[in-house]
């Protein structure tokens, strides 16, 4: 039987009135557009009226579309909220997804589409705008003072909107004609008067400095606020699922759990997990094992480069001075050197066995692959594999803040990627403080 | 076509296609020469005011498959958008045709 790809070969179809379309947020078009896509395939030797896509689960969708299955069903449900997408159950047991685009069409019966199959819009020459005799419409005039040929059929589509007005036209296109920058007028104001019901905002009043600045466009925001059918708030939450997405699902879920929300949390905690996911687990964790500390105390350790530390001890607190200022010094360069010095030096300075130095590197190379840059660059490119003995690897560090580091988070994957490149296994990872002649062991 | 400066593009019903960059910065398509592919060149000249297709074959090898070769002008690439949104409306519009069956386990399935 041949295997057919699930996903389609080149191309998915994108309707333009959804992926322009400033309410609907860009992972709910992302996975509306996936869905569509799967219905490409067909069946062979069959003897169905119509070839179908084959039946997915949840779970095969949410793969495919690169989601959990929780927030599958979460994009789903928003999605048929917004009318993308429909249900129809089956038997009881089944549940098909039907698709429901939206193209424009007015035509009701065929007596109206022969009849309304005018002259072709191409007609017009190119950078003219004339005015059609049947224009007697002050919107179409006003249009047509800003270059609009509304004898094309979207001027016409949008002239025909209840909310465009001869003054609403002129209002967006005296302001547009104030802007630098704009060489499509007609097009953008069209665009605007599409999804804005208001004028533009009046200038600001003047400053000391200089001239009033202009009234700004619309914002989506704004625009999301005039659309009829959902309030700012509504489109604002959207976003914060948007950036909720951003994060591993089940990061996302404790977050929420100790009460993480808004816009500028989200993208802020995105941000922070993009370079060290593991910083924003250990506080995640660490708050959620303190129930007096909440979302605020997360933030505002979320926007400094300290670890926590479940009991900090003298030693504990000591370790991590240290290490900060290991980090400064590697920061304002004055480690350089040492981080950076040839692999022969090192070799000899910590009696090296060159296939031992020639696994690490592989297997440097595989854990760079493994974990973000960051955590890569903080916790491992300037570590040492020692010595491979009777299944026991001993790696040096150059604190011992990163040693206790590594041996409760990296553990089992050091060992394994070890084992790997040495073709043996590797049962015990002993790290140990690098010294400036032989390593010792931290504990 | 055996020429290595075109490049296949797709294959309609048994029937290659590919396009061929002329030295002009523009391209020309190629049609494998089936009953298929004739009224498919003609269809696609038919869009560039209908001249007929220029049929080719391969100038150092004469055993090759002939092809048409219509040229991607100005028109016909705008008429070619056209007919490719209304291909797309004809088969997304189908009642049947765009659609994904979900299988849900028994107890997912709303009462």
């Amino acid at each position: 039987m041949k295997q057919k790809s699930l996903v389609p070969p080149k191309f998915a179809i994108a309707a333009a009135s959804f992926l322009y379309d400033p309410d609907l947020p860009d992972h709910l078009y992302r996975t509306y557009a996936r869905i569509v896509g799967l219905a490409w395939q067909k069946e062979e030797e069959t003897e169905r009226s119509y070839e179908k896509t084959p039946a997915l689960t949840v779970y095969e969708l949410a793969v495919i579309c690169n989601l959990s299955v929780r927030n599958m069903w979460r994009h789903i449900g928003e999605l048929g909220e917004r009318g993308l997408l429909a249900w129809e159950e089956e038997k009881g047991v089944q549940t098909r997804m039907i698709f429901f685009p939206v193209w424009p069409g007015n035509v009701t019966s065929v007596k109206d589409f022969f009849e309304s199959a005018d002259e072709p819009a191409s007609a017009v020459p190119a950078g003219q705008v004339p005015l059609a005799p049947e224009v007697a419409n002050e919107t179409h005039k006003a249009l047509a003072e800003f270059g609009v040929n509304i004898l094309e059929p979207l001027a016409r589509q949008v002239a025909a909107l209840p909310h465009v007005t001869p003054d609403l036209v002129r209002a967006w296109g005296d302001n547009l004609l104030k802007r630098p920058g704009i060489h499509n007028l007609p097009g953008l104001l069209l665009h605007i008067l599409q999804r804005h019901t208001e004028p533009p905002p009046p200038p600001a009043a003047p400053t000391r400095s200089g001239p009033a600045p202009q009234a700004p466009l619309p914002d989506p925001v704004t625009i999301a606020g005039n659309n009829g059918s959902g309030d700012v708030d509504e489109h604002a939450s959207s976003g914060t699922a948007e950036l909720a997405d951003a994060l591993p699902d089940d990061l996302g879920r404790a977050l929420r759990d100790l009460g993480w929300s808004g816009d500028d949390a989200w993208a802020e905690v995105r941000g922070v997990a993009a370079r060290d996911p593991d910083f924003v687990w250990a506080w995640v964790r660490y708050v959620e094992a303190h129930p007096r500390l909440g979302a605020g105390f997360l933030r505002t350790q979320l926007r400094g480069s300290s670890w926590p530390a479940e009991k900090k001890d003298g030693a504990a607190r000591e370790r991590e001075r240290q290490w900060q200022e290991w980090q400064r010094q590697e920061d304002e360069g004055e480690l350089m050197e040492a981080v950076l010095s040839p692999t022969e030096e090192a070799m000899a300075r910590y009696n090296i066995a060159p296939e031992t130095m020639a696994a690490w590197k592989k297997a440097q190379d595989e854990l760079a692959l493994q974990m973000t840059r960051a955590t890569f660059d903080t916790w491992l490119r300037s570590a040492l594999l020692l010595s491979v003995d009777d299944g026991r690897a001993t790696l040096g560090v150059r604190h011992a803040y990163a040693a206790d580091w590594l041996k409760n988070r990296l553990d089992r994957v050091i060992k394994n990627t070890l084992g790997r490149h040495l073709d043996r296994p590797v049962e015990e990872l002993e790290i140990v403080l690098l010294q400036e002649g032989e390593g010792e062991r931290t504990q | 076509m055996t020429d290595d400066k075109i490049r296949s593009l797709q294959s309609v019903g048994g029937t290659r296609v590919a396009i061929r960059h002329r030295e002009d910065a523009g391209q020309d398509i190629l049609v494998e020469a089936t009953p298929l592919g004739q009224r498919l060149a003609w269809l696609l000249a038919s869009l560039d005011g209908g001249a007929a297709p220029r049929k080719e074959q391969h100038p150092e090898d004469t055993r090759s498959q002939p092809f048409y070769v219509v040229r991607h002008s100005r028109d016909l690439d705008r008429h070619v958008m056209e007919l490719v949104d209304a291909l797309i409306e004809l088969r997304i519009a189908h009642p049947r045709l765009v659609q994904l069956e979900l299988e849900l386990p028994g107890a997912e399935v709303a009462p």
